[in-house]
């Protein structure tokens, strides 16, 4: 085989690669980012629930 | 009124996005039938990669171009360089795409889309930005037909790679399709042309491949403001 064919076959195996392992990264990365951000939505719903009933308890 | 009612509690409020058939053999179907084309197409792609392999793109040694003969043929040249020669060879010859002899008796088709202009200015792109700088010009060919077929064939970032797929296979259709000497036939490439428009469509990826994996995430983060992940949600 001649040596820029190889070159170009491993150029291909490598991007084929690069593209999978990017995928894989970014599915974990995107997953913790979208945990975090819900988890942070529900910390901040709950403290304006209770922020809520407080209001309701001194009015009452 | 009542079937009506029963036709539609049936139908899915909101359909799942890419895959609208009903059944799960009707969803395989689907899914083999694009992955076939979408990785057949890729393959396409692959198998012109060898003939015009960087960095010399198997032209000779000055990048010599095919072009005209003093007695007006066409004089031709080996790998790359040779077949842009070509199409820069015939950008000046008024042709026909798409072309339907109807009544055999007539000369020429009765249907058919003249592609003059559109010759023209490939003409005009080859002379004066694909010959003066093929040296690094051949990379980006090769490396739009390697992006295609890695694209096509993994699903990823599938329709941006279906988007390369038209560009190119538009480029080969106008400068290349139904030219006489070497005979192409017009078909070979109006069917590249048309199966990259379908996989742009589809865009692919979303069936069976990489961006199955990628899109739900890149939508749910876009929808939170990111606009890395919106501008990739456009290529998947």
């Amino acid at each position: 085989m001649e040596p820029n064919v190889l070159l170009a076959l491993l150029f291909l195996v490598g991007a084929a690669a690069a593209a999978v392992i990017f995928t894989l990264v970014f599915v974990r990365a995107a997953d913790r980012r979208l945990a975090d951000s819900e988890a942070d939505d529900d910390k901040q719903r709950d403290e304006e629930r209770e922020s809520g009933d407080h209001a309701g308890e001194e009015r009452s | 009124m009542s079937e009506m009612s029963s036709v539609e509690s049936r139908e899915p409020k909101q359909p799942r996005e890419g895959i609208y058939s009903s059944s799960r053999v009707e969803r395989s179907i689907t899914v083999i039938a694009i992955a076939i084309a979408s990785i057949g197409l890729g393959y396409l792609f692959f198998t012109q990669l060898w003939w015009k392999a960087p960095p010399t793109f198997s032209c000779t040694e000055d990048y010599a171009f095919s072009q005209a003969s003093p007695e007006g043929n066409l004089a031709r040249e080996p790998g790359l360089c040779g077949w842009i020669g070509i199409e820069a060879f015939y950008a000046d010859k008024p042709r026909e795409l798409f072309s339907a002899n109807i009544i055999r008796s007539n000369p020429g088709p009765e249907l058919s889309i003249p592609i003059g202009i559109a010759q023209q200015a490939n003409g005009a792109f080859i002379e004066n930005v694909v010959k003066p700088n093929i040296r690094w010009f051949g990379y980006v060919i090769w490396g739009t037909e390697a992006f295609i077929f890695l694209s096509l064939c993994l699903g990823f970032m599938s329709r941006l790679g279906a988007l390369a797929a038209i560009g190119m296979s538009a480029q080969l259709t106008i400068g290349l399709a139904g030219i006489p000497q070497p005979y192409e036939w017009e078909w070979s490439y109006q069917t590249i042309l048309l199966l990259s428009i379908v996989m742009f469509g589809l865009a692919p990826g979303r069936y069976f491949g990489l961006d199955r994996l990628l899109r739900p995430r890149l939508m749910a983060l876009s929808e939170r403001g990111g606009k890395f992940s919106r501008l990739l949600l456009l290529f998947t």
